[in-house]
């Protein structure tokens, strides 16, 4: 409220101070009608600022002059040298009391009845001269202690928040120009590696360039503001427009929480309230008509956001009656816009589409909420100015959706790069689902007609090959190629085969030149590192371009995985390895969920146990039975029960191969299923049951052990906590006396450790954690995940 | 219009740009193709970490691509975007002597669009063209 007190003191003080000059001009010439109507403005804003406050005051001396100036606008009054008189002695009324409020003093006295009544209505017998020489003084006289002069009044204001208003176009510079060093950052990082490391330069650049990327953090979060800002107005906007229309509708909004250029979300309010008044207006139907449809009685209007990419959706929709397309044909046949022979010739979608078309309002009669003033067309061509797009959806009987797609600005995404023959291109980040190398073992790769499938997890998913899609090469998906798994806002899927996967980098996006987005592939371009520019690909146009956001497109990928899955009944599907001891093994596909490489040293052994950490998280390694892991990296084989994860180092990856022959028996090893007949070869093939018998971690070995941490050391809460979690231990911190290993820091006295547990000390002083048998730096994080692990291999045996 | 002008050759003929269009005239580094983008967009450049757009001016002209172009490139500033022209050639910034003038008859399809009229020169008459008739003509055409 305190906010909202400050911005409304704020505003009127910079209104004031704006008029000031209007008011002159306008007593010089009362006929001014554009000064008319600034003053008029500024009383009006006056008076709705104040609803939201008590300030009876200033409501009804803003009230006063607003009824007068609209009878002056209207032609029934003339601004006449008293009227004139009589509104800037309110203004200056308002100029004084907006001054005590702010210093916080008490109303200054006064008595606002002989201006209010000086410019009230007739005005005759009224010595208005009298009135407007009088009124002066008492507002000044009673408050000698506080200056009128808001200037002077300054130095005794109470401490107001530290802010200041800036023109939108300011930040909109600085921010522009600190994209451009970063670019430049860039330039001379490339330079600078170019030329040799030189290290008396070295620090002072990684400072810059320190410096740099939080400015240009600072600067993003100046511009940006939540959406919700942006909601809070509408459920109040709905009350009043459905009280005012008798009807009964709620809102709902969601997605608050999407931040958005400020300047974006001002350029957007009018638009949003304006499809809001046409919703409550012309798309809810009245109650009666709403229970007739076998609706209910209350119609809804959401709102939704959504940031995808460097892209801003928001959804507006009601459950009304939809739009009307024979009304929408018979208007834009009426206004002149287009032929019969035209409009038969246009799908449905674009029908309704016309209404962003100038002159076309379907509605009947123009009622006080909409159809008045702007129009879709002002809608559409506000969105556009910002560089978006609207359009608009419906069903009969159903409803209407609008869709507004936004662009961030200037907007620093994350995005992948990859390339194609020579030629790099960038992937914003959030459509990336996936990455898979073609030549996995989980992928398999099929043609239907001209259209490539890729078959992944079960699911088959349509392919596109981005040199195909950009004219420049015309292949179909292969092994040699990475596959990106993309996930749209939508939930749609589907896979782009790219040569190359480079980098995840933070691109700063550039709009691209109207010749360029003519290509309609591109969504912005951005300068690499070493300077070079790349385009970013507009993943959803291309999908868009490709059909692959139809209804059907989506059915049939859902439907499909289901389909082959009644068919692959009888077959089943093997990948062949070779393992650590050099023999050919074949796995059950559906036991293998990935295939990753790792580092060797990740890998450690312990008597017959042994297990990898990937991403913080241990994993037992089967097949290893004594054979030496090779150095370097090595094969990995990810296996799932749905509940357990097992490793499986491997030498070599075979192929997969399906069969539909029954597995020739094998006695003599418990961990083999049976032989298969694959391709001609007998290959054993490992019995997935014992693997994770054997090597499930819900195996009793393997019991998930509790780690105490000392109590009061924030540190150990907040940094090492988490890593021992991810590390597959319970942390504990008031029972270590019964944890299997406890951790001692330099801090926290030890807590009678559990005695038959393990102790590990971690130390804040690097030297003290020198010698290996003497603990750990607390953030040698290689070194205590290596100590937790040999904790529980040693616990395990 | 009297004032300076950059002389270009495109498609062997000359061709003046009046000098506040043009914001530099940079030597060309290696254009990176825009697959899938309109023939008159001959790729995109960095320069000074900014990008922009490079336009096959004899292909907007819709005349064929020149076999050689200049290594030296006139940069314009359309609506905040940069767009770096490919010329045959890039001579002097000389002063005009006279005003631009149109001539009867016109001046042939492919220039139609973009010409401004004549202007005289030291070395002769030559033809004032405006650069952003060059790139955005083609765009609107096109789409």
């Amino acid at each position: 409220m305190d906010d909202l007190l400050t911005d409304f003191i704020a505003e009127t003080r910079e209104m004031l101070e704006a008029i000031t000059s209007e008011l002159i001009s306008w007593e010089q010439d009362p006929a001014d009608r554009a000064r008319l109507d600034s003053i008029f403005r500024f009383v009006h804003t006056v008076k709705g600022n104040c609803g939201f406050f008590d300030f009876p005051r200033l409501e009804a001396l803003s009230h006063a002059a607003e009824s007068a100036l609209a009878d002056v606008r209207a032609g029934w009054r003339e601004a006449d040298k008293p009227l004139v008189s009589a509104v800037l002695a309110i203004i200056d009324r308002i100029a004084i009391i907006n001054d005590a409020i702010e210093a916080g003093t008490p109303d200054p006295e006064g008595n606002d009845d002989a201006l209010i009544a000086a410019i009230g209505g007739d005005g005759a017998g009224l010595d208005l001269n009298d009135t407007f020489v009088e009124t002066p003084t008492p507002v000044q006289s009673p408050s000698p202690v506080q200056s009128p002069s808001p200037v002077q009044s300054q130095p005794n204001a109470p401490a107001a928040p530290r802010t200041i208003r800036l023109p939108v176009e300011l930040l909109d510079r600085v921010m522009s120009g600190v994209s451009d060093m970063v670019l430049a950052r860039n330039d001379l990082a490339r330079r600078l590696r170019e030329t040799g490391s030189e290290p008396a330069l070295e620090g002072p650049f990684d400072r810059l360039s320190g410096i740099l990327t939080d400015v240009r953090e600072a600067i993003t979060r100046m511009r940006m503001q939540r959406i919700e800002h942006l909601y809070h107005g509408l459920p109040r906007l709905v009350r009043d427009l459905s009280a005012e229309l008798n009807k009964n509708v709620t809102i709902e909004v969601e997605g608050g929480t999407v931040e958005l250029d400020r300047e974006m979300i001002e350029m957007i309010r009018d638009p949003i309230t304006h499809l809001i008044r046409n919703a409550v207006d012309h798309g809810i139907e009245p109650s009666q008509a709403r229970l007739a449809a076998g609706k209910s009685a209350t119609g809804r209007i959401t709102v939704a956001s959504r940031q995808s990419g460097n892209k801003i959706a928001i959804a507006l929709s009601d459950d009304g009656g939809g739009l009307d397309i024979a009304k929408i044909k018979q208007k834009a046949l009426s206004s002149g816009l287009l032929s019969a022979a035209e409009l038969d010739a246009m799908s449905e979608h674009a029908v309704i589409n016309l209404i962003f078309e100038a002159g076309l309002s379907t509605a009947d009669t123009v009622s006080g909420i909409s159809g008045r003033g702007v129009g879709m067309d002002v809608v559409r061509s506000n969105i556009e100015k910002i560089g978006g797009t609207i359009e608009v959806r419906s069903a009969a009987g159903q409803g209407t959706t609008f869709i507004m797609n936004l662009p961030l600005t200037l907007s620093i995404i994350s995005a992948l790069t990859v390339s194609v023959g020579e030629q790099s291109f960038a992937i914003p980040h959030s459509y990336v689902a996936e990455i898979a190398h073609g030549k996995s073992a989980a992928i398999f790769l099929s043609q239907v007609g001209e259209a490539d499938l890729v078959t992944f997890r079960g699911s088959r998913i349509p392919c596109l090959t981005l040199g195909n899609v950009l004219g420049l090469t015309n292949r179909r998906a292969g092994t040699d190629q990475r596959l990106i798994m993309i996930k749209l806002s939508g939930g749609e899927t589907f896979t782009l085969a790219v040569d190359q996967i480079h980098d995840q980098e933070d691109l700063v996006i550039k709009p691209l030149a109207p010749a360029v987005m003519e290509a309609k592939l591109y969504g912005g371009s951005t300068l690499r590192d070493d300077g070079q520019p790349i385009l970013m690909l507009d993943i959803p146009a291309i999908a868009t371009m490709h059909d692959l956001l139809s209804v059907n497109q989506i059915r049939a990928v859902q439907n499909e995985p289901d389909e082959t899955a009644q068919a692959d009944i009888a077959k089943r599907t093997f990948m062949t390895f070779v393992d650590l001891h050099d023999r050919q093994r074949a796995i059950a596909m559906n036991l293998v969920t990935r295939i990753e490489e790792i580092a060797s040293e990740t890998i450690s052994t312990e008597g017959d146990r042994s297990q990898a950490v990937i991403n913080d998280a241990i994993i037992p390694l089967a097949g290893i039975d004594g054979a030496t892991v090779p150095d370097g990296r090595v094969k990995l084989l990810r296996l799932s029960d749905g509940e357990n994860e097992i490793g499986y180092p491997v030498k070599q990856l075979g192929q997969s191969i399906d069969t539909t022959e029954d597995l020739a028996p094998h006695d003599t090893d418990a961990s083999i299923e049976g032989i298969a007949l694959l391709d001609g070869k007998a290959v054993p093939v490992v019995d997935g049951f014992s693997l994770f018998a054997r090597f499930g971690t819900d195996s009793p070995h393997m019991r998930k052990l509790t780690c105490a941490l000392p109590e009061n050391d924030d540190w150990a809460q907040r940094i090492l906590a988490p890593l021992i979690t991810a590390a597959g231990y319970t942390v504990s911190t008031h029972d270590a006396h019964n944890a299997d290993i406890s951790i001692v820091t330099d801090g926290a006295p030890d807590a009678a450790p559990n005695p038959s547990g393990k102790v590990l000390h971690v130390h804040s002083d690097i030297d003290k954690a020198g010698d290996p048998g003497n603990g750990i730096y607390r953030y040698d994080r290689a070194a205590l995940l290596q100590a937790l692990h040999q904790a529980q291999l040693e616990i395990a045996s | 219009m009297s004032g300076l002008v950059v002389l270009v050759t495109i498609d062997g003929k000359r061709a003046a740009i009046a000098a506040p269009d043009v914001e530099s005239v940079i030597e060309l580094e290696a254009i990176y193709p825009v697959p899938g983008a309109p023939a008159y967009v001959a790729g995109l450049t960095a320069m000074r970490s900014q990008t922009m757009t490079v336009i096959d001016s004899s292909v907007a002209l819709g005349l064929p691509s020149a076999s050689q172009n200049a290594e030296r490139c006139p940069v314009i500033n359309i609506d905040g975007h940069l767009y770096a022209l490919l010329v045959d050639n890039v001579e002097d910034v000389v002063e005009t002597s006279s005003e631009c003038t149109p001539i009867a008859g016109g001046y042939g399809a492919a220039w139609a669009g973009v010409a401004k009229g004549m202007v005289e020169t030291d070395t002769g008459p030559v033809l004032l063209i405006d650069p952003a008739e060059l790139v955005l003509k083609r765009s609107l055409k096109a789409a």
